[in-house]
Parts: structure tokens; sequence; C-alpha cells
């Protein structure tokens, strides 16, 4: 049953934090992709602003000039209240078939 | 009369649609989808439909195509839920906030959705999906339906499939340019 599956889930959470060391908790962040979705706190990127990291990763891609914390920097300032990490603009990146090497 | 016995862990989506670009359809169709990492996953891990709304889908592959002339499409199918971490249950909306306590007590700074219910996934119990409706505050999409009304304009009801045996029967039920 659901009920018996959420029980046993919360207790091992709950025995989890009891004991865990600092070492322990960074190896189940690790696993969890704790790097990449860190700043995972918007449900979908609007369209807009894909748009636009979408038009500079090409200006930057075909430009070859600019270092990728650069393109944090610029992306930033494209789109002041939402900052992203390097890691989501590289995934960003990487699903519209760019390469990033500049 | 009759009972109909069905467990929580095989609770049925008999309408779940997932929005994707054409070109993607075919391998879908014959291989399976494959679980995914991406910045637009909040929820962790996995394959995402929007239950009961075709038109949620096909609105988010719009949003997310690269040019304007590619074609998009959405494929539909049954979703068995099975052991399923859903956020309309108040339990487990406290779980995920005490994961996020005790991060913090931990000295783990950014703790976002995923990246809770990422770790229930990996380091605890297998959790087959995640469900959560998730209202768009954006754009003036707060907004409620009408004045006076209780209700909200652009709700979303999504489904995160992490396991993919789970998804079956998908079939494409569009494809075009959205328009």
């Amino acid at each position: 049953m659901n009920d018996s599956w959420f029980d046993k889930l919360k207790s091992e959470v709950r025995a989890f934090f009891e004991t865990a060391t600092e070492d322990e908790i960074n190896q189940a962040l690790n696993q969890a992709g704790y790097d990449f979705y860190k700043d995972i706190d918007v449900p979908i990127i609007d369209f807009h602003e894909r748009l636009a990291l979408h038009e500079w990763i090409g200006t930057v891609t075909f430009g070859a000039s600019l270092s990728i914390k650069s393109i944090s920097s610029k992306y930033f300032i494209i789109k002041k209240e939402i900052i992203y990490s390097e890691d989501m603009i590289l995934a960003s990146a990487d699903n519209y078939g760019y390469s990033m090497a500049a | 009369m009759a009972t109909l016995e069905i467990r929580d862990y095989q609770k049925i989506v008999p309408d779940a649609f997932h929005g994707t670009l054409l070109k993607n359809v075919a391998e879908i169709l014959s291989e399976g989808f494959r679980l995914s990492r991406g910045p637009s996953q909040f929820l962790g891990d996995g394959i995402y439909f929007f239950e009961s709304s075709e038109w949620h889908a096909k609105n988010w592959a719009l949003r997310h195509r690269e040019r304007g002339t590619d074609r998009i499409a959405v494929i539909q199918a049954i979703i068995n839920l099975g052991h399923c971490f859903d956020l309309h249950n108040a339990e487990y909306r406290g779980l995920a906030r005490e994961i996020k306590t005790n991060l913090e007590r931990k000295g783990t700074k950014k703790i976002t959705d995923a990246v809770v219910i990422n770790l229930l996934a990996t380091k605890f119990t297998i959790i087959d999906s995640v469900r959560a409706t998730y209202i768009s505050t954006e754009h003036g999409r707060g907004q409620r339906i009408f004045e006076g009304s209780r209700f909200f304009e652009y709700v979303q009801l999504m489904i995160c499939v992490r396991k993919v045996e789970n998804i079956t029967n998908p079939f494409m039920v569009y494809s075009g340019y959205g328009s």
C-alpha cells in the first residue's frame, strides 16, 4: 500500500538525517544532481527568456571570443530578475545544439 | 454492488500529455521515453506530462522550440503513477519541508524542489512518479478566471515520471505549428 511505502520513506529519511555525516550528506546530494538542480527554482523558463538565451548563445558561438563566465554575466544583464548558473546555461546550450567552445 | 479495488500504487492517469518537437516523436514511439535531466525540470529527473491538458503540452512545446518554423507534437499516454510522491498530499509536502530543513541545518544552501525530490528518489525508497499542481504567477498569469472566482487562470497539473516502464500506450495526438 502507498501508506506503508510512505511510512517507510519517512522513517528512512529521519534515520538518515539523525546520523548522517557531512560526507554522507554531500555524497547523497551529488547523487541527486545537486550542482545541476540547485538553481532550478522556476518551473519552466519563459519563452522570451529562452529566446534571449538562444540568441545570445548564438552570438557568442559565432563571435567565438567570450568565456563561459561572461556568458553568465551577460545573461544576468539581459534578465536581471533571474540568475542562471553556468550549468544551466550549458545545459540549455546543449539542448539547442550549440557548441560552447569559444 | 461489486466493489472495485484499486490500490494507491496502481493509480492510473489515462490522459497525460507530453509536449515535444515532431522530429523527436518517431524515436520516442519506437524506442520509448528516456529519463532526462534538464534546465526546465523543476521536479527533478524524469519525463514530464501535463495531466488532462493537451493545451498545456502544446503550449510547452511551442515555447521551447528552437525556431518558429519547427513543427511541434503532443504525445498522449497512460501513466501508472505507481509509488507516487504526490505533492497534493500534506504529509508528502511535510516530508519535503523536513528534508529542506535538515539539509539547511547541515549547512547546505540553495535547496530547490528538484534537489529534494531527486534526493528522495536516489537516496531512499524508489519513487516511480511525482505529481504536483503548479500555479504560474509570472507575467500576470496568477489572475483568477474571473472576478470573484476562487480559481486561477494558469494552473498546470504536472506528472514527472521517473520509471519509464510506467508510461504506456503512447501515441501522437497532435502535430503542427501550434496555430
